[in-house]
């Protein structure tokens, strides 16, 4: 009997069996003896070489700072924080497998990133699926945190955020005549619709709205139209270098009026691009620089990875590197993982990420705090969020918008 | 009138960059048989080049120019040498040919990536970006040149195909490289020199659209999608229906725009072309192709 399974091919030899077992459980009580003394794995899965690279790049310095001040203080609770960093290059597909090697490969306990909207709706499902944790940054579509996601949350402003924004703004400045321009893809028209829906409940009227292709070369016909309608006040929802081209053509014709550009013109491209056309600009921003904490925050990003005008790119991945970090250090997650259970410490940060909802980190005016619960998954507030900033020196720099000056006409 | 006359301007400028892009795409394929998927990064390695000379490097404009087609003659004797003839001597079809200029494509994407990093990038200007006011329009020099040099290099390229005897070998090798080779044509190198002034006409491109869309070292891929869509709708098979394409295809962008919306645009454009497919198969203006066959 025992020559016959060892002549079938079908069946694995027993001895061999044996040894594998052997081996198997050699290493797994190797790994367990060793769990509680190795580094705390945090995974950070963003596009840096993509078309949103500037973002990622700029959140993943934020989130490295984050890392190395604990690390610094000797860790949490004597474990240091080890970053596993992957590049998925705007690809959704290539994003959701880096989110899945750090749930299932690198036994992560969190994973930080998602700037451009589109891979990381793809770790969405990565999170529900492994039940880990993950902390998504500026992707602002709408609908990102509206169905049930408990693993999932957001640290960014939603683009109808940024919309109610500008609108209010325009509102409160005495604008009455909006005209919106938007790109064709989907942050364009949904930031235009949701600019549209808050200035109309403002009592504004849009007199006209132009949406683009990014590729076209010359956006003379519907810069035309807009200046048919004779607004008082320009509002634009671009990516960086079709943004450039927009605020360029306003300047070609003429267009002098004052203009708000979403939060696209904090990325450096779009005003290095624009020039002196994009002077004057208002832009809205989550980044206070009259706080303290936020310029000692920008004096640390400056001395390690270069200077960096005030946005919110370096301050997501930040903050949420410091949320993540601080449900590490709880009770729950330490008992966790001294007893080797990845999946409980998962379950336990989550917790924590809920119960420290109202987080106070270097987004928003001072006082605001993050506003996250069970029900809850999306983190900024509507109020005392958002801090408009100005554009100057050619495209340069950014510095606190005066809108005493900010006014029709002006 | 006003704003018909803008949209036709800004179709003119936007189709200029799509037919000489299509332009390119035709004239390989016209001396091969081979739809060069890689014509794309021909644009984006002319952009990225000027970037390269014009900023890192300081050169003067001319010799920056002079620097940026030497370039483009070189990616493209690469993408001959390195990939066309290597496939041809191995009696590869066509369509694996076609597989092999993606593939070069995405290599280019990749090592422009290592060179430029992934950022988009300013682009200098070679003509001047202030408004230049046509009567009632607005536009900008460089945008003119766009133009301009798409007449010119279309002019140049009629003159090539059909007033010397070189052109007379292109055409004939187009039609059949073996029956060329027979009659005595140097096939090889007509087909060397497809690429290298489709190559040409690519960085040329490169120079003149960087300015207004900045450089990134993905762009390649939109180019070579609007530039085939262009070669489809014109004509695959003649160069010049595939400039036309390209023109045709950027004035309907503009009339949607101007009196619609540019959201409508593409799923228009290509209902147009499915459109036409169906009554010229070989292109709006392809008769030049089905005459041959």
């Amino acid at each position: 009997m025992n020559n016959a399974l060892h002549r079938d091919p079908f069946v694995v030899r027993t001895p061999s069996t044996t040894w594998r077992a052997i081996l198997l459980c050699v290493l797994a009580s190797m790994g367990s003896a060793t769990w509680a003394g190795q580094p705390l794995k945090l995974c950070y899965v963003d596009d840096r070489s993509g078309v949103a690279a500037d973002t990622g790049i700029q959140s993943f310095n934020g989130f490295q700072i984050a890392v190395s001040e604990v690390n610094d203080a000797g860790g949490i609770n004597g474990q240091k924080v080890e970053v596993v960093a992957y590049d998925g290059k705007t690809d959704p597909e290539l994003t959701a497998t880096f989110a899945s090697r750090c749930a299932e490969d690198d036994g992560a306990l969190a994973i930080i990133g998602g700037n451009p909207a589109a891979p990381a709706a793809a770790m969405i499902p990565i999170a529900s699926e492994y039940e880990i944790p993950y902390l998504m940054l500026s992707a602002g579509t709408d609908n990102l945190t509206d169905m049930p996601a408990p693993f999932h949350f957001r640290v960014g402003p939603r683009n109808s955020q940024d919309a109610a924004a500008i609108a209010e703004l325009v509102a409160k400045q005495g604008f009455k005549r909006v005209a919106l321009i938007n790109n064709s893809l989907p942050f364009g028209t949904d930031s235009a619709h949701a600019a549209e829906a808050a200035l109309k409940a403002s009592g504004i009227t849009v007199v006209i709205q132009q949406t683009y292709d990014i590729n076209a070369t010359d956006l003379s016909p519907q810069i035309g139209r807009l200046r048919s309608a004779n607004p008082d006040v320009v509002i634009v929802f671009p990516y960086a270098a079709d943004g450039a081209r927009v605020l360029r053509t306003l300047q070609q014709q003429g267009m002098s009026v004052p203009r708000v550009v979403a939060r696209s013109a904090l990325l450096s491209t779009l005003r290095d691009l624009a020039g002196d056309a994009s002077d004057g600009v208002l832009i809205p921003n989550t980044v206070d620089m009259q706080r303290a904490d936020v310029k000692q925050f920008f004096d640390s990003y400056g001395a390690r990875f270069g200077e960096a005008q005030p946005t919110m790119y370096p301050v997501l991945g930040y903050d949420a590197a410091k949320m993540v970090l601080k449900a590490l250090a709880e009770p729950d997650v330490q008992k966790a993982l001294a007893q080797d259970e990845l999946a409980d410490a998962r379950v336990a940060i989550r917790d924590a990420l809920v119960r420290n909802g109202n987080y106070q980190g270097l987004q928003g005016r001072a006082g605001a705090t993050y506003q996250f619960s069970a029900e809850r998954h999306h983190g900024p507030p509507d109020q005392n969020w958002f801090v408009f900033v100005a554009v100057t020196d050619k495209g340069k720099h950014l510095v606190a918008a005066d809108l005493s000056t900010f006014k029709p006409g002006s | 009138m006003e704003q018909i006359g803008v949209i036709l301007l800004a179709g003119l400028t936007n189709g200029s960059v799509y037919g000489l892009v299509g332009l390119s795409i035709s004239l390989i394929y016209g001396t091969n048989r081979v739809i060069n998927f890689a014509q794309g990064e021909f644009v984006m390695l002319g952009v990225m080049s000027a970037i390269l000379f014009m900023v890192t490097l300081h050169l003067p404009t001319w010799a920056a120019i002079g620097a940026i087609l030497i370039v483009a003659i070189l990616a493209a004797l690469v993408l001959e040498l390195g990939v066309y003839q290597p496939l041809m001597r191995r009696g590869a079809a066509p369509l694996t040919i076609m597989i092999g200029t993606l593939a070069a494509a995405i290599i280019a994407s990749g090592i422009a990536l290592l060179i430029w990093g992934p950022l988009q990038l300013a682009v200098p200007n070679v003509f001047s970006l202030q408004a230049l006011n046509l009567g009632p329009l607005v536009t900008n020099a460089q945008q003119l040149a766009i133009i301009g040099v798409f007449a010119g290099l279309l002019l140049v390229t009629w003159y090539l195909m059909y007033r010397t005897p070189f052109g007379l070998c292109i055409r004939a090798t187009g039609v059949n490289a073996r029956v060329a080779s027979l009659m005595g044509i140097r096939a090889d190198r007509v087909v060397r020199f497809g690429f290298i002034f489709s190559a040409l006409v690519s960085g040329i491109v490169g120079i003149l659209i960087g300015p207004l869309l900045g450089g990134q070292v993905g762009m390649g891929v939109t180019l070579t999608v609007k530039g085939f869509m262009a070669a489809i709708l014109g004509g695959l098979g003649s160069p010049f229906a595939a400039a036309a394409g390209g023109v045709m295809i950027a004035v309907v962008e503009a009339l949607v725009a101007g009196y619609g919306s540019s959201l409508y645009a593409e799923p228009i454009i290509f209902s147009l072309i499915l459109a036409m497919l169906f009554f010229r198969p070989y292109g709006l203006l392809g008769d030049f192709e089905a005459g041959r066959r």
